[in-house]
Formats: C-alpha cells, structure tokens, sequence
C-alpha cells in the first residue's frame, strides 16, 4: 500500500479570523502502478489533498502514509527524511511554466536533480533524458526558456520533474491551457511512463482523460471524498450531483448499446477502441 | 507565510471598524505626536504613558483584535529593542547620575534604564496604533483617504487621482503576489530547493529561483492589467466616481474631537511644565493653581 490517507483534515490560517477547512476526515488508498485520476469541482480541496503528498503542507490532523515516510504533524511519527520523500514523489503544479527561472533550457530541469546531490554530469544527463522524453530535441537545449512558446514552457517545467525520476508522479492539470494536440500528447507521455511502472495521480477537469487513461477515480467535494470508483461506474450512475460532464464517447457508447448494439464497455477507452468493439459487434472481420 | 497576516486588515464589525478612513488616519497622526511628546520630569512621563497606553488597550480591544496580534507584531521588532536597550545602557544620557549597579568598573545608571523604558513604551504604544489603523480599515479606504487629504495638491496641478491609483494597485497586489510566491516555492520546493536550510551558495541560487519567475510574472500582471484597463478606456483625468464613498458619521466627528482635545491638552501640559502627580500630593499648590 504505497499511499495512505487516515483521517487527513487540513484547515488554512488555523486559528485567525481567516481560517479555512479545506480537506475533512480524508480516507483513502492509491495503489502502486495505479493511474488514479482526482476529480472534483474548483475550490473542493484537490490542490491541498496532494500537496498533503510531499509534506508541502501538513495534515492539521491524522497522517499520510507514503511507502515509509509518514506525513503528520506528531514529531515522533513525521519523516525527517524530506528530501527523499521528494525525490520519490514528483508533483508538477498547474501551469508549472512558471516556474522556470534559469538561462538554458537543459540547466533549469537539471536543477532538479543537483538539488538532490546528482553531479552536474549526471544531472545534465538526466536533463537531456527527460527533455528527449517531453519531445524537445536537443536544438532546444541551450535556448532560454524565456524564448519559448506557452506549450514548450510547460513541456520544460514537466521534464523538470521527469528529471528527478520519481516512482510516483503527481500532476495537477498538466493539461489545462494546452491545445488539444498538445494535451494529448502530454496524455500520452504520462501514460507511456505509467506503463513503465511509474504511479500517476493526476488532476483533471477533463473527464473524456479520465475514461481514456485512468482505472481509479476519486471524487471530491467541499473538501471531503464522496467516491473511490472505477471511470465506468462513475459515469455510469447519475453524476449531475457533483456537476461532472460525463464524456461524449461514453455517452455515445451508452446509446449504442441502448439500441440494442452488444458492447463491451469496459474495453471502449478511445476512438479506436470504440471502432473496434463496433466492427466486433457487427460480426465483421478485418 | 504565517508572519504575513500581521497587520492584515481583519473584517469585523466594530465601532472602530465603521469609522471613516479619514478620521481614523487624521486620529492616527495627533495621537502618535500626543505618543512622543516628552516632560521634564520621569515620573509624569510614565504616568502620562501609562494613562495613553491603557487608552490605547482599551480601543484595540474594542476593535477586537487580540493581545496575542500585538505580541506577535512586537515580536518583529525585538531586535530593535534590544539594540536601543543596549545603546542607552552603554551611552548613558548627560548628567545621568544616580548609579542603579555596577558591572566591574562599568556603572549602568537608573537614567539609562529609565530612558529604554520610555522608548520601548513609545514604540509599543505606536505599533499598537498602527495596528488599529490597519486591522479596522480596508487598505484601499486608506488611500481614498490619502487621496482625500491630498485635495489641496490638486489645485497645483499634482496627479493626486494617479498616485492613489497606483497606490490602491500595489495594494491591491500584494496578497495576489504572496500567493504567487507560495506557489513558486512549493513548486521550487518538490524541485529539491531549500529555503530554510543549505551553505550560502545553496541559498542564493534557491532565492534565485523565487526571485525570476516573481518577476517574471509580476510584469506579465503588470502588462495585461494595463492592457486591459486600456482596453476599457481609462482615463486618469476623466471624472470619476465611487462604488464605496467615505462616509464621515457622528462618531468620527466625536472621537475626533476627543482625540484634538487629548493631544492639545498633552501638548499644554508639556508646555506649561505642570506636574499632575505634585499638584495631587501637594493641596497647596493645587490652590494656587487654581
């Protein structure tokens, strides 16, 4: 069980006239290799439960549990080792292009990795490996980043993280703001290293992301977690109650197979599987 | 960023809070001069402090804002306290005289601790008007305020409007730029950077990597708010109005001549040399004075 929430609460400027309860009584398990997909209306305390993750912020009360670091605010129990809870756990914010703030594309995502003690050589290694991984070649390397395009930015700031090779990736709408090849390329790239092993937890709005890539869904709200659910069986019950738009291609599916089309629904992901299961269903053969 | 809410306008609904900026900001300046006025003599000093201080306590209770605020606003200048405390204990005032002990050859003067106390009672005294000031009053009120009190400017042709424009935008800013450095650090921070630990060279290169994107995006701000406020034809010169106007009520004009009456009577008090505490002690005089 690599990730555990115990009864996590966190309240913003506790105890002034400005506090705020942001997460109440949160339970819950990620599991290792999972794509776990964390949806919820603005302002339901998304941002806050994975900033819990890296001890970022700290539960005001219970703990979460990552491999064996322990996030909690008792002294005896809290991880000392920080650092290394960081490394393990990579989190790339929203609009993570801000972040950047070095002369050369290739020495901003090494930063990551000499922080952590890498040597220059390696981390600049790591840097290129990375910068390879997000699709920008090498001619990019030596650019500012301050030359480069929104969608380039953001590609930089992710392969800042990637960087660090983290066994569990975080990501909060990596996708918002991205035209839609861009989106989905950068889809594809988190799930080509989810398929490598690496534990994803991403953040969306998007729930035609949500169908495609993940298998767990956790829904939020007003700071509390309502569902731990698979994308099938969220969007196959009434959501209108926590306003989630339920995706064109499911809905599509589900009239399908209303009239009478026998489909398997939990193969149809995307497109292409879609136009399988139909050629399937009508007995035809490639 | 737990330091950051000292001073923070906090939204009640006080007495203190409804009075108009422009009364609470005129009130401010005459007691702060009624704050530093000094005496000939120690005791009426003290007593005189005393007496202004628990004033002081008793409206920053009223605008219920807590003792615990003050501490931690005070906190921040301790260390300033302290350097004064050791200056005056050190440089002893002329013709201080009366040895409170000695340490080896080296006599610390009842004139010296004296003299610390009297200015460590001044500064909590101004803090805790200044924390008034601003936990009862929005800041942009402040700058209509000051905006207001900048009238007689206007009629030399000075861009009053413009300088309260631009004040009440830095404002304005603030919390939306220390929310935009809590996110840079804490993506900075899941990059391994340490901004509380780590050699000189470390620490640099971690304010670096806040400082630039800051920037970065402070100016990116700057230019769509200016974009923007084009694109809806603002003009400085045009004739403006209000959403909020100031409202002077009847209570401003009382506590506003409760506040004149105090520091002129401080100030003739000063002037004159009188000495409440004999005059109370000492009948004769008191006859005499009358």
């Amino acid at each position: 069980m690599p990730i555990k929430y115990t009864d996590v609460s966190f309240t913003y400027n506790d105890k002034t006239p400005f506090s705020y309860e942001a997460l109440r009584g949160v339970n819950l398990d990620i599991l290792d290799g999972s794509f776990t997909a964390i949806v919820g209306k603005t302002g339901c305390g998304k941002s806050t439960l994975i900033q819990q993750l890296n001890g970022l912020l700290v539960p005001s009360e219970g703990e979460v549990v990552i491999n064996q670091y322990v996030v909690s605010k008792n002294r005896k129990r809290r991880t000392k080792k920080i650092k290394e809870l960081r490394k393990l756990l990579g989190i790339v914010f929203q609009f993570p292009e801000y972040q950047l703030f070095e002369e050369t594309v290739e020495k901003d995502v090494a930063f990551g990795p000499k922080n952590f003690g890498l040597s220059n050589e390696d981390a600049l290694k790591n840097a290129h490996d990375a910068l390879r991984l997000v699709g920008l070649d090498d001619s990019f390397f030596k650019r500012s980043p301050f030359d480069l395009s929104g969608g380039e930015r953001r590609r930089v700031a992710v392969a800042g993280i990637l960087a660090l090779k983290p066994s569990i990736l975080v990501l909060d709408e990596p996708t918002a703001g991205l035209d839609p090849r861009g989106a989905r390329e950068m889809m594809k790239l988190f799930k080509g290293l989810h398929n490598n092993g690496t534990t994803i937890i991403l953040v969306t709005h998007d729930m035609n992301i949500v169908l495609e890539y993940s298998d767990t869904v956790i829904v939020m709200e007003d700071g509390e977690v309502r569902q731990i659910t698979t994308p099938l069986r969220l969007f196959n019950q009434e959501n209108d109650f926590y306003s989630l738009e339920t995706p064109l291609l499911y809905k599509f599916v589900k009239l399908l197979s209303d009239q009478g089309l026998e489909l398997n629904l939990n193969e149809i992901k995307d497109i292409d599987s879609l136009a399988t299961a139909i050629t399937k269903a009508k007995g035809h053969k490639k | 960023m737990k330091g950051m809410t000292l001073g923070r306008y906090a939204p009640f609904n006080t007495v203190i809070h409804r009075m108009d900026s422009r009364s609470k900001l005129l009130m401010l300046v005459l007691m702060m001069v009624a704050v530093f006025y000094g005496y000939q003599s120690q005791v009426m000093t003290f007593v005189m402090g005393g007496l202004l201080l628990l004033l002081i306590l008793v409206v920053l209770l009223i605008s219920r804002i807590s003792l615990k605020q003050l501490f931690s606003s005070l906190k921040a200048l301790w260390i300033m306290i302290i350097i004064l405390l050791v200056i005056n204990v050190l440089v002893p005032p002329i013709g201080a005289s009366k040895i409170a002990f000695s340490i080896g050859t080296y006599n610390i003067f009842w004139e010296s601790i004296l003299q610390s106390a009297k200015i460590i009672l001044r500064l909590v005294m101004m803090i805790s008007l200044t924390l008034i000031l601003t936990a009862t009053t929005k800041p942009l009120d402040l700058t209509y305020a000051l905006e207001w009190y900048m009238f007689p400017l206007k009629l030399i042709k000075f861009p009053t409007h413009e300088i309260a424009m631009t004040i009440s935008i830095a404002l304005r800013f603030i919390p939306t730029l220390l929310d935009e450095t809590m996110r840079i650090m804490n993506a900075q921070a899941s990059r391994g950077v340490d901004f509380e630990h780590g050699k000189i060279k470390e620490k640099i290169k971690a304010i670096l990597s806040l400082i630039v994107p800051l920037f970065m995006s402070a100016f990116q701000r700057s230019e769509e708010l200016a974009n923007a406020m084009e694109a809806r034809g603002y003009n400085p010169r045009a004739k403006r109005t209000r959403y909020r106007n100031l409202h002077w009520g009847i209570s401003d004009t009382f506590s506003l001549i409760f506040v004149t009456l105090l520091t002129s009577g401080v100030i003739v008090t000063s002037a004159m040399n009188w000495n409440f505490i004999e005059m109370i002690f000492n009948v004769s005089t008191w006859v005499v004075y009358l």
